[in-house]
This record gives C-alpha cells, structure tokens and sequence, in this order.
C-alpha cells in the first residue's frame, strides 16, 4: 500500500516591493513574464529596494511612509539662490572686484523687469562678447522672471511689486569675457522708497546701496511720458531725487550716472512719441549740464525688457546698458553695513545716521 | 586596491540607470573594445547592476530609482596599460537633484558624496529639455485670433516650473561649493542621442543651441569645469514596460541585433564613434587623459 504523503503547507509567496500583489494575483507589478526573474522576488520587505515600476511610483509632491521616515534624516540647507541680503553680498565682494548698480525710480518704472530682463537676455545666448558665468541669485532670478514666462497664465505681463522694505535686494550675476570674470550686484529697491527721498532728502544716506555703487541708473516710465498727466511728475521726481542725493554728498567722481527710459514699447506705439523722446533728450541734457562736473558721467539709454506688444523685441536696449555698466570700474569694497534705524520722520534729524566711513 | 567615486547626475528621466544597465553588458566577455575592462568580481554585490541590465536586455524600460534607496554599482577594472581601479557609481534618483533646486536642502548623507566624488558624469536627455514661452507672445496671438484671454491672476511661482537649464546651472554651482575641490572633470552626456542625431550636430553644438545658459556657464564659468560631451545612445529606439502587450518593429529590430551592445551609440568629444561606455569613466575619473 501505497502511502500518500500529506500535502505540505503551501509555500508563502513573498516580495520586497510593498506595491507588488504578486502573493495574490501572481503577477509581478513589474512586469516580469517570470515572477522569480524580479530581482524583488523571494525577498523580505526589509530588504533594500532600489526601484519603484512606473506603474505605481508615486507622483513628485506624493508622500509614502518611506518618504515620511527619510525626512526624518539628518538634512543639510544650501544657499537659497534668493536675491540677497546687504550682508550675503560679502562673499562676493570679498572674493572679486564688484560692480553695484544701483536702480532708482518710482513705482511700477519697470526696474524689477529690467532686472529679469538682464537674465533673460542670457537664457538665449551670450550677448556680443559677454558670457554668463555664474549667479547666487538663480532662484531670485526665475521669481522674478515667472511672471513674464507662459506658465504665469496671466492675462497681463506685470511684475510683482517690489515690497517697500528697509534695505534694497541684491541679484548677482557673474560675466566673462576676454578680459575675465566681472561680478555685478544689480539692487532693487520699492519706488516708495525713491518717492520719500524727495519728501526728505536726508533719508537718502539710509540707502545702503548708493553709498557703495559705481552705477546709478535713473529710471524714467515711459509709460508715463506717454500721459500728458503724469510727464511732468516724472521729470521733476527724477531732478529732485538728485538734487536730494547731492546734498547728502552721494554725487561723487567715482560714480557714473546712467539716465534710463524705460517700456520704450509703449512710448513706440504712443501718438505722443517725437514729444516724449524729445522731451527725455532735454532731461538727459539737463542733468548733463547740472551734474557733469559732480559725477563720473551722465549716459542714457532707453529699453524695452519686457515688451507688452510686438514692436520691439524682448530686452531691446539690454544689452547696450550692460556693456555700458561693465565700461566702468569695478571697485573692492564691502557693502555690509550695519541695519541703519528706521526712518521716523519726526525724530529723523535728531537720530544719527549712518555714514560712509 | 584604489576605489574612486564617480558620480552621476542628472534630473529625473534622463537616462542613468539605463546607462548603467548597458554598461555592463558592454563589460561583458565578448563586448566591444573599451578603455576599462572588467578584471574581477571582488566588489561581490552585482544585484542592482545586473536588475538594470536584465531589463535593458529585454527592451524594457528602466523603473524609477526611488529617491531614498542609494544603490551603487561597483566595478573592479583595468586600463589597458594595466592599472587596477575599483569604481563605486551610486545611482542617484533624479528627485534628490531637482529637491535640491526646489527645496534649497539634501540629506546629509547626498551631501557626503558629493564632497568625496572624484569626477562627474551629468546626464541630460537630448531632446526632453525645456524652454519658456514667453507669456506676452501667447497673449498676442489669442488678441490677432480674436479670443484675447479673460483677466486673471499670474499663478505663483513654483521653483518646479524652472527652464532644465537654470536647474542644472545651479546644481552644478551647488556640487561645486559642496565638494572638496572646486571644478575638476565633468563628462555631460547627451542621452537618447538617436533622437537627435539626424539633425547632424556635434554633442558640443547641440549642447550650445539648446542649453546656452549652460553651454555658456561650463564654457567660462566661475567653477572652472574641465568639460567633455558626448552623445550617447544606449538603447538604440524606444523601450517599452511589456513587449507582449505593446509590440514595436523598431525595438524588434534592436533586439535582434547580433551583440546586444551593438544598441549602443557613443559620440565622443572628437568625433569618433563607438560602443564604448567606459571611456567616459575613464575620462571622468582621471584615468584616461
């Protein structure tokens, strides 16, 4: 007599990937034609796991309980790639010569654009013979290019508002040319602050960056030429700015003046358009003729960076001011400076401010 | 015996773990001629590398690394003139590359390895970048059609949505700052170079006309990269999740090729072609000049 053996306990069938039904359906989630061939296959879940099939990988954003514990891992910060701040600008002062530039001019003039503008400029291809290099403000850059860029899905190209703070923001951009590397810090600073320099001047010597800047660029909207209403506004806030700064003693010899029309698009479409460029010729020659002996240079240009129509392409008048900017000297100098107090207007005069050693 | 670490970049999709995969099959008795060969089996843990491989031989494609597991490839071989390199490559997911533009932080152990790596291989795929429109040429052609767009608010910005080329800009100045010295070899690789190879540019001109901000920043950058670029086609077509269920003539076609390294396609900094996938190693670990 034959004996039967007793049939021995099925064999539990198991897999490291948690995904994979394989014990249930017996198809492996990866696909495998053998179930054994998956390198998963016949192992614990504890064993290490190296891939997740396409199938079932949870999408980036999607937490599982595996992400969960590796948050848990000691993790390390790097630098924000945000603009700066006054006191991050020393590890590239102290690294190279630096050129700051700073850019002045009232609300909405489009200096932030002109700034995205500059990068973007980059984005397509060296310009002449100026090269990209290198930036600590990537991530500061693309902020502030987004809203320019198809995936904003606006119905308008507008920047976002400078917020008025205390002390300006800081984009870096490194450039290389025959003659080497060239850092430039470009500043940014709400147009608020550049209308209460007007109400009072002496608020002027709390502007960090102008006491260390080799390039003051003047901003005037072009848009605002346009309007018959607002013109004679922009021309006189611009004459009173400077009058401001050269009676603090931020007008110097080490310092180039750079006079800028800015949406120059807008101005091309304008019926108002002979006036206006007329008009902004007249300006540049005035302050020629008042500051010329006070600052290095009075230069001029006029830009679109960011058109909002076809007329003229995409930074237009870009390049030319940057070649202007690396035209002049670049300094070694740190603009660390301690926070200066904040300016309340009715004790301005009795506190002391901060000066330029 | 001397262990260098190589490592390999790239953002998500862009190719490394199929490289990987067909590199050991390159390595293989019987492979095409290659500046590094495979001498011995002392590393003693091929599982990963041969899973990567057993799918690349299939046609199949590759599964997604998942960013927590860290899997390394280590490979024992020679030059021809007979000096002996342990290799360790670890397969990085692409998330932790593009957490690191997009979350500004990495673990500590990711850090780790960039300070200790010897050279870098980033792998970008040729033809999957991309580039922003921008939002005022949209706007123009919906007023010439006449459906101008109803106002509405920008979105806000998401560091996700950033051009393949500021990305890997940054990631490069971070692995930069990161490592215990500045620059050294970096080896790009132009992945799924079939895809473009009709157009009859070099790697380098690619390169140029798709990525300027990159081109222009390895070219005379801060970091000083001493750079080669290769086109690098290592499956030859297409690869599918299940042959059974999705045939393809193409990749009929690739698999019946006599040698399965024939798939592979590697244009070199100078021209030449070949099947060789370790002389990029080689050039990348300062072992080849």
């Amino acid at each position: 007599m034959t004996q039967i053996p007793a049939p021995s306990p099925p064999q539990q069938v198991i897999c490291a990937n948690p995904d994979c039904q394989v014990a249930q359906s017996g198809q492996c989630v990866e696909a495998h034609a053998e179930p054994k061939d998956c390198p998963h296959f016949g192992r614990t879940a504890s064993a290490p796991v190296a891939e997740v099939p396409p199938a079932t990988a949870p999408h980036l954003g999607e937490t599982t309980a595996q992400d969960r514990a590796l948050n848990e891992k000691p993790r390390i910060q790097v630098a924000t790639g945000e603009a700066l701040e006054p006191h991050s600008t020393l590890a590239i002062t102290a690294a190279r010569p630096t050129r700051t530039v700073a850019m002045v001019g009232p609300v909405d003039a489009g200096k932030t654009s002109l700034i995205a503008g500059l990068f973007d400029l980059f984005a397509d291809g060296s310009v002449g013979e100026l090269s990209f290099a290198g930036s600590s403000t990537l991530i500061g850059f693309e902020r502030i290019c987004h809203p320019a860029r198809a995936v904003s899905e606006a119905s308008e190209v507008l920047n976002d508002r400078t917020p008025s703070e205390h002390h300006p923001r800081f984009y870096h951009l490194c450039i290389s040319n025959s003659d080497g590397l060239h850092d430039i810090l470009v500043t940014d600073r709400s147009g608020e602050n550049y209308d209460s320099v007007a109400d009072q001047p002496s608020l002027a010597r709390q502007h960090l960056e102008l006491h260390s800047a080799q390039i003051l660029n003047l901003i005037i909207d072009g848009a605002d030429m346009c309007n018959p209403q607002k013109r004679h506004a922009a021309e006189t806030k611009i004459q009173e700015y400077l009058a401001a700064l050269h009676q603090v003693g931020l007008l110097h010899k080490g310092l180039s003046l750079v006079v800028l029309l800015t949406k120059l698009d807008l101005v091309e479409q304008s019926d108002r358009k002979s006036k206006v460029l007329e008009r902004f010729d007249g300006i540049v020659s005035s302050l020629q003729d008042r500051y010329l002996d006070v600052v290095a240079n009075v230069l001029n240009f006029r830009v679109a960076a960011s058109p909002q129509n076809h007329t003229l392409p995409r930074g237009h008048g870009v390049a030319e001011l940057l070649e202007a900017w690396l035209d002049q000297p670049a300094a070694r100098e740190s603009i660390f400076i301690p926070m200066p107090p904040s300016p309340v207007r009715a004790m301005a005069r009795h506190t002391p401010t901060w000066r330029k050693p | 015996m001397n262990t260098r670490r190589i490592m390999v970049c790239g953002l998500p999709n862009s190719g490394k773990s199929t490289y990987l995969g067909a590199l050991w099959d390159v390595l293989q008795p019987g492979g095409p001629p290659t500046v590094l060969s495979l001498t011995s089996r002392n590393y003693d843990d091929y599982a990963y590398v041969r899973s990567l491989h057993s799918r690349w031989q299939r046609g199949e494609i590759q599964a997604r690394t998942r960013p927590g597991d860290v899997q390394s490839v280590g490979l024992d071989l020679s030059t021809i003139d007979g000096d002996a390199v342990t290799l360790e490559i670890p397969d990085l997911a692409g998330e932790l590359f593009s957490n690191l533009w997009e979350t500004r932080s990495c673990e500590e152990s990711f850090a780790h390895l960039i300070h200790e790596r010897l050279g870098i291989i980033l792998f970008i795929h040729a033809d999957e970048w991309v580039r922003p429109r921008h939002l005022i040429d949209d706007l123009v052609t919906e007023r010439e059609i006449g459906e101008p767009r109803p106002p509405q608010p920008a979105q806000p910005f998401s560091p996700a949505n950033s051009p393949c080329q500021v990305k890997l800009v940054d990631l490069l100045q971070l692995v930069s700052d990161m490592s215990s010295a500045p620059g050294g070899r970096l080896s790009i690789i132009l992945s799924a170079w079939d895809k473009v190879a009709d157009a009859g540019q070099t790697p380098e001109s690619h390169l140029k006309e798709q990525l300027p901000l990159l081109d222009q920043y390895l070219r005379g950058g801060l970091h000083h990269w001493e750079v080669a670029i290769y086109g690098v086609s290592a499956q030859g077509t297409d690869y599918v999740s299940d042959l059974a269920t999705t045939p393809n003539e193409a990749l009929e076609t690739i698999l019946d090729l006599d040698h399965a390294y024939e798939r592979v396609r590697v244009i070199a900094p100078n021209g030449s072609e070949s099947h060789d996938l370790t002389q990029l190693i080689a050039w990348s670990a300062g072992i080849h000049p």
